[in-house]
C-alpha cells in the first residue's frame, strides 16, 4: 500500500487484501480517510505506542493467544472506533487482513473477536499457503520506532 | 491481494477548488498523528536517557498514570494544552514550522527508505548540535 499522499514517507511497509482496500479506500468516508491517515503513519516509521490492557487505546497490539501472532491497529478517533487486524510478513512489514468496527466485535475476547482472529488467520493461510507469519520474542522483533504502554 | 492506489498527487491537491472531505479528514488525522508521533518521541527520548518513568511523568503534571498513559496511547482525546503539558513535563516543547506540502524529488515512486537503526535521528541530531555550539561557546 502507497501513502495517501505522494510526500509521504515510506520507511514501513503495508499490504492490505481487496476488502480492507475496498474498505477504506474506496467508500470515500470520511472516517475512513483518518483510518488511511492511520495506516499511513504505520508506513510512515515514526514512533507508534504498542500496549496491552493498561493502554487500551495503544495503536497497536499482540492479540492473545500471541503465538498466532495476529495484531490489531487501532483507529480509536473519531468514534465509530475500528481495529485492522493483520499479521506480520517480516519486521516492518504488515499485512493487513481485514476491518472491523470496535463497537460490532462486542466485548473483549468475545465470540466476535476470536472469529476476527481466526479470520485473519485464514485470510493468512489464504495468502501464504504454509509460509508462516513472523514471530518474534520481543517488540523490537516486529517494528522499529515502538513505546510499549 | 492490493498492494498499491495511486497516492494523491502534489498537483491534484494544489489544484483543487473544493477539496474533498476525504482529503480534509486524511489530513485531519495525518496532522494528529504527526503531533502525537513528536511526544511520543520525547517520551522515548527521556525513557532512553533519564530512565524516566510514566510515574514520575505523572507526578509532575499531578495526574494519575493512568490518564498519562492513555495520553501516550493516542491522541483522541488531545488538545493544545494537552500536549503543552505532555512536553513541558518532559522538558521539551514544539518547533513549529507550517511549510508547503512537500513534492518528491523524483517522478519515480520512491524507494523505501530505510529505517533508522536504532534511534531515530532527528532529536538526537537537535541534541548533538545543541551540545556542539554550547562547547563552542565556550570555547
Amino acid at each position: 500500500m502507497r501513502p495517501f499522499f505522494e510526500g509521504a514517507r515510506e520507511r514501513r511497509e503495508l499490504y492490505a487484501t481487496p476488502w480492507v482496500h475496498e474498505e477504506v479506500f474506496e467508500t470515500q468516508k470520511a472516517r475512513m480517510a483518518q483510518l488511511h491517515a492511520d495506516l499511513d503513519r504505520f508506513i510512515g516509521g515514526g514512533s507508534i505506542a504498542v500496549g496491552g490492557r493498561a493502554a487500551k487505546d495503544a495503536f497497536m497490539k499482540l492479540l492473545e493467544p500471541s503465538r498466532d501472532g495476529v495484531w490489531e491497529i487501532r483507529s480509536i478517533d473519531p468514534k465509530p472506533s475500528f481495529r485492522v487486524f493483520g499479521l506480520f510478513a517480516e519486521r516492518d512489514c504488515f499485512v493487513a487482513t481485514s476491518v472491523q468496527e470496535r463497537k460490532l466485535l462486542g466485548a473483549f475476547d468475545s465470540l466476535q473477536w476470536r472469529r476476527a482472529r481466526r479470520h485473519a488467520l485464514a485470510q493468512w493461510r489464504g495468502l501464504f499457503a504454509t509460509w508462516p507469519p513472523h514471530r518474534g520474542e520481543h517488540l523490537d522483533d516486529y517494528l522499529t520506532n515502538a513505546v510499549e504502554l | 491481494m492490493t498492494t498499491s492506489r495511486t497516492p494523491l498527487s502534489f498537483e491534484e491537491l494544489a489544484s483543487a477548488t473544493t477539496l474533498s472531505p476525504y482529503q480534509i479528514a486524511y489530513f485531519q488525522g495525518r496532522t494528529r498523528n504527526r503531533v502525537h508521533e513528536a511526544v511520543l518521541e520525547a517520551f522515548r527520548d527521556r525513557v532512553e536517557r533519564d530512565a524516566l518513568t510514566r510515574a514520575e511523568l505523572a507526578r509532575r503534571l499531578g495526574r494519575r498514570p493512568e490518564q498519562v498513559t492513555r495520553w501516550l496511547a493516542s491522541p483522541g482525546n488531545w488538545t493544545l494544552d494537552t500536549v503543552s503539558d505532555l512536553l513541558l513535563a518532559l522538558g521539551y516543547e514544539l518547533e513549529i514550522t507550517a511549510k508547503p506540502l512537500a513534492r518528491p524529488q523524483s517522478a519515480e515512486p520512491a524507494a523505501r527508505a530505510p529505517v533508522p537503526a536504532a534511534r531515530p535521528a532527528v532529536l538526537s541530531r537537535q541534541r548533538r548540535t545543541r551540545r556542539a555550539g554550547r562547547a563552542a561557546l565556550r570555547a
